[in-house]
């Protein structure tokens, strides 16, 4: 534990992300004003960052700082949900998969190469297609289609750990399936795993930015960093703004939970350690 | 207390993409062996040779391919490993450990106390309790492991290797507790080793086990002081002996262990011993009895008589 705080890639993608999440929470109290607050005053609309407006107005004449500070809510629990769903089921499979192996352990990997087979994007917008643009639809499509590399990982890691002494000692005491599982397999194989899901918020985070860029995540007039994005497209040449700090917002936070996931698996892996 | 008769395991060798079957491991192929209450056999034999195999199938681990295993009714089985490094749980607690097998069973009650009796019995302090394995060196880790396998109350314990892997100081120290606990709780072990002289200290039979059969079987004293086996006296030559002097037939082995897949024809032993004849790469020899208990499988000796163990 000591360790993890040693790491300057952990200290300071934490951090970053801290800051993001306190945004997220407390917006109501850092910016006073109205994400949907419409001003269509000539010296409103798509106005330069300024003292009153730190990120500048857009073409209605929001606040832009306003906006991506809410919209850090929308990203990060879409980036965190998606993950807790993908953990759920990877870790599931992959110890079903890993711990008993044959006929299971088949079906499983097969479906596992199935998804990795087909681009994620194409499937998340098939079956946003399908079911809707909505935040709760995007959080359990990513979740639903990030899960065979998780169960992979988790796979192998049940493959060489079932063999350990330690399992043999519990199944001879008579220990359940269950029991071996949880309590003495999985507790061990979950440093990759940590490793794996802090990357994954990031991706997911990045996916949902996307979807909303294209208009089939989150919907205006609720505010994401995609959607955001989306409305600057318009404006390149004379608002800079509107496309500049929603982007450095995304960049930010997948680039600080990808430095954290670095820095835990420099960590956790003896290998790598130094 | 616990006997083999004629037990035999096999793991198939699997190749190429349609894992086609190209020979076998003959692991344990027809051992018989029987230990008494409160005894100890110990099994010795070169690494790959089966003892692990033998000592799993026993505990019910594996299945045997054939052959049968008859229990005493009530007979309840446990395992000491042999490295203490990965055979405990490194993210459990020494308490949690030690009083898993009391939990499975539901005896739930009086755990801390259980727990501490147990710290007590393998002289270890109380406090470990509290403690992460990686907290403690190779001994102190055996004594844990110890501890856990007496928890459930045992009468029969497979020590593989208890002590292989530890340092020689310690060695004696791990082995007087297993000596103790035995005529404590009238345990009975099977106690395996890759060498004659930790089993010198523990046993009261002795098997040598070369490539999944028994080549000799009986009382220590005789093993030790009339081998018959060329493999057991290079064995012996091979352990470090309290009686450097005393004059000993000097066995050395050539070249390594064959493969276990495809084993030599005849006696397995042929292809390094020092005194194969015609006979030896062509008849198996059987195990057969020279004096009151002890077995022996080679064309050297003319047996009194042939009788199973």
């Amino acid at each position: 534990m000591r360790l993890v705080f040693k790491q300057k890639k952990i200290i300071f993608g934490l951090g970053l992300i801290i800051i993001m999440i306190a945004l997220a929470i407390f917006a109501k109290f850092i910016c006073p004003q109205d994400p949907y607050q419409i001003n269509l005053g000539e010296h409103e609309k798509l106005q330069p960052p300024s003292f009153e407006h730190f990120f500048g107005t857009d073409d209605l004449g929001r606040d832009v700082f306003t906006r991506i500070v809410y919209g850090a809510r929308i990203s990060i629990s879409v980036g965190f949900i998606a993950v807790l769903i993908s953990l759920l089921i990877g870790v599931l499979l992959g110890a079903v998969s890993g711990y008993y192996g044959g006929k299971a352990d088949w079906l499983i990997m097969r479906l596992v190469e199935i998804m990795l087979c087909i681009p994620t994007i194409f499937l998340i917008l098939m079956a946003l297609a399908f079911l809707g643009p909505s935040i709760r639809n995007v959080m359990i499509i990513i979740g639903l289609t990030s899960w065979a590399g998780l169960a992979r990982l988790v796979r192998a890691e049940f493959l060489t750990l079932r063999e350990r002494d330690y399992v043999l000692a519990a199944k001879i005491l008579g220990a359940s399936d269950a029991r071996i599982i949880f309590r003495h397999i999985l507790p061990n194989a979950l440093s990759p795993v940590w490793v794996n899901a802090t990357l994954g918020v990031g991706g997911a985070i990045l996916i949902e930015a996307a979807l909303s860029f294209l208009g089939l995540g989150v919907q205006i007039p609720t505010p994401s960093w995609g959607n955001i994005l989306t409305d600057g497209i318009y404006y390149v040449d004379s608002a800079w703004w509107l496309m500049i700090f929603p982007g450095l917002f995304i960049l930010t936070t997948v680039l600080s939970f990808n430095l954290v996931g670095e820095g835990l698996r420099d960590v956790l892996d003896p290998r790598l350690r130094k | 207390m616990i006997e083999a008769k004629r037990l035999k395991k096999y793991f198939p060798v699997e190749r190429g993409f349609f894992r086609r079957k190209t020979g076998e491991v003959k692991a344990v192929d027809g051992v018989d062996l029987f230990i008494g209450k409160g005894k100890t056999l110990g099994l010795v034999g070169e690494s790959g040779c089966g003892k692990t195999t033998l000592g799993k199938l026993l505990l019910g681990l594996l299945e045997p391919d054939s052959g049968e295993i008859i229990k005493e009714k009530g007979l309840k089985t446990n395992i000491v490993f042999q490295d203490p490094f990965g055979s405990l749980n490194p993210r459990m607690r020494v308490e949690q450990i030690v009083t898993e097998g009391l939990k499975i069973e539901k005896r739930i009650e009086h755990l801390k106390r259980s727990a501490e009796r147990l710290m007590d019995t393998v002289e270890l302090p109380r406090k470990s309790l509290a403690k992460y394995p990686h907290q403690f060196s190779g001994g102190e880790r055996q004594r844990i492991s110890i501890a856990r396998a007496i928890a459930t109350k045992p009468n029969f314990i497979v020590c593989d290797e208890p002590v292989s892997s530890l340092d020689v100081s310690i060695r004696v120290q791990i082995l007087t507790l297993l000596v103790n606990l035995q005529k404590e709780f009238g345990l009975s072990y099977l106690f395996i080793a890759h060498d004659l002289g930790a089993v010198r200290h523990m046993s009261s039979t002795v098997a040598v086990m070369y490539l999944g059969k028994i080549v000799e079987y009986g009382p220590k004293e005789e093993i030790y002081k009339r081998p018959l086996h060329p493999y057991t006296k290079s064995l012996l030559l091979s352990a470090p002996t309290p009686y450097p002097k005393a004059k000993k037939e000097k066995v050395l082995l050539k070249g390594d262990v064959p493969s276990a897949v495809n084993p030599p024809e005849g006696c397995r032993f042929h292809t390094r011993c020092p005194y194969a004849f015609e006979v030896c790469p062509i008849n198996e020899p059987l195990l057969m009895q020279y004096s009151t208990n002890h077995f022996c499988a080679c064309h050297l000796h003319q047996p009194k008589s042939n009788k199973n163990i």
